[in-house]
């Protein structure tokens, strides 16, 4: 049974910007790096007038995690991850 | 009245129509594309082409987009797992179980207790449904947001750009896979209410068109309950009077169902014989709400009255904040109290003056709060206000408290801009701080 944890989290994220549009391709989390084999969904919220972006994210480790770009700060944080357990 | 069906559907079509804030503008990249020379000639109105777009169980299918780990599991989406609500949206492996939209939690996991219970994620579904209606307006430009989950469109002069009305209905459900990845069913009809009765008949991923000459063999054969507009109730009162199919509906005598359903009755049977005149309404064209509201379950009823309140308080500034935001104010406050029981009251009071500041509508709902018995816990509170006025209407001010009134507006406008650029959470009473309910 898969198991989300919330974290809250500030992170490094590695990521691409390429023909207008943003792609995380590796997080740095608790002193490990992890790749993003593929973004599952995304979608986007508003801060005030700021935008939210937020990545549903599978790792190559096989866990999904929730990540987040706020536009304004430019900062990354990780809201959820699942771990198979 | 000269256009009952019209009235009828029109109202059921209003009262269906959840609001979602939508964004986004009115495109149709071939329509806009094409010379003018290439659109369909005008038609008659009562020949039209309309499409439904409906989600297959939309908040668990975007949640299983999110976990694709989840494709195999029964998903239940819930306004809060841990909370006694009921579940928002079940995808079809739980529907196996007997788990529907509106089954309490505690239900859900006696009926299917190896299911998966996620906590819903509203901005999530609403981002999606502004990419939804956004990738419907490259169809046609008359596209209607009927609920969060749920999309009309009116493709009369754009359908033979895209090859017809089967062709388009296609291409539309190919683009929401591979834009989206989530499966839709849509039905095509001549009206709104065809269209939207089709789209049910093959669920889901189904692709149904209902024409007129359909309506024998394939409309009036459904049950009763499938009516669009029939409520349960109705329905029990139609099945009670040997009316078990829309088609026997149909050769009912307007003044027989006159008698029994009032001035709904005669609208039935033009329902039931696929009359539809109701336009489709866009964003543009949405008409101003009637009211403003809010409600919240506790996460465990009580009789704390400092508690209660602090949740009205809540809700209360909800309802002001949205009020304000639409430009309106309003004259009646109405307070809804759900007991541990379930019974339900409710209660309202108008005032002589319309009010739009949170304080204002808080004192009102407080007032007619301290009225309410409160012999029992409650589980639930709901504060709405209707008569809404544009705000700009003039008003009668207060001889007496002008100077307060003028500064509190001045707090509340600044207030909602503080809001409106930092979040809605940036500023938020007090009280509410250390409130333990997600409000």
């Amino acid at each position: 049974m898969a198991t989300t944890e919330e974290f809250n989290q500030a992170i490094d994220v590695l990521t691409v910007f390429h023909n207008g549009a943003i792609r995380p391709v590796k997080i740095k989390w608790a002193g490990r790096t992890h790749t993003i084999h593929h973004i599952a969904y995304q979608w986007i919220t508003r801060d005030g007038t700021h935008q939210v972006r937020h990545y549903a994210a599978a790792l190559d480790s096989g866990s999904l995690c929730e990540i987040e770009l706020h536009t304004h700060t430019m900062r990354w944080t990780l809201r959820k991850v699942q771990m198979d357990g | 009245m000269n256009n009952p069906s019209r009235t009828f559907l029109d109202r059921r079509f209003t009262l269906g129509r959840r609001a979602v804030s939508l964004a986004g503008v009115a495109t149709c990249e071939d329509a806009a594309l094409a010379p003018l020379s290439s659109f369909a000639p005008a038609r008659d109105p009562a020949d039209r082409i309309i499409l439904h777009v409906d989600m297959d169980a939309f908040f668990a299918s975007v949640e299983q987009r999110c976990a694709p780990g989840l494709d195999d599991k029964p998903v239940m989406v819930c306004g809060n797992t841990q909370a006694r609500s009921v579940v928002a949206a079940a995808n079809y492996l739980a529907r196996e179980y007997g788990v529907k939209a509106g089954t309490p939690i505690t239900t859900a996991r006696r009926l299917c207790p190896h299911g998966v219970f996620l906590t819903g994620n509203p901005e999530k579904y609403v981002y999606t449904c502004i990419r939804l209606n956004d990738i419907c307006r490259t169809f046609s430009p008359r596209v209607e947001s009927f609920s969060i989950d749920e999309s009309f469109l009116d493709i009369t002069t754009t359908a033979h750009l895209f090859g017809g009305p089967i062709e388009t209905a296609q291409a539309l459900k190919a683009r929401i896979r591979t834009e989206l990845g989530l499966a839709c069913s849509v039905g095509i009809g001549p009206n709104k209410l065809l269209a939207k009765t089709a789209s049910k008949l093959e669920k889901p991923d189904g692709l149904t068109r209902l024409t007129r000459a359909d309506i024998p063999t394939r409309y009036h054969t459904l049950p009763i309950a499938k009516l669009y507009g029939i409520g349960a109730q109705t329905a029990k009162k139609l099945e009670a009077l040997g009316v078990r199919t829309i088609g026997h509906l149909a050769q009912v005598p307007h003044a027989t169902l006159k008698r029994i359903f009032g001035i709904i009755g005669p609208m039935l049977v033009d329902a039931a014989n696929g009359i539809d005149h109701s336009p489709i309404v866009t964003d543009d064209e949405q008409p101003d709400p009637k009211s403003v509201g809010n409600g919240y379950t506790l996460h465990a009823d009580t009789r704390d009255t400092r508690k209660l309140l602090t949740v009205l308080l809540g809700l209360c500034s909800k309802v002001g904040r949205r009020l304000r935001k639409g430009g309106h104010a309003g004259r009646t406050v109405t307070l809804v109290v759900r007991y541990a029981n379930y019974t339900t009251i409710s209660r309202a009071h108008t005032l002589e003056a319309p009010i739009a500041l949170d304080r204002d509508i808080f004192h009102a709902a407080a007032a007619i709060f301290d009225r309410v018995r409160r012999h029992m816990a409650i589980r639930y509170l709901g504060v709405s206000i209707s008569k809404l006025v544009p705000t700009e209407a003039p008003r009668q001010l207060s001889l007496f408290d002008a100077q307060a009134r003028t500064q509190l507006q001045a707090a509340t406008r600044s207030a909602d801009a503080i809001r409106d650029r930092y979040g809605e959470h940036a500023l938020i009473p007090g009280r509410l701080v250390r409130c333990k309910e997600d409000i």
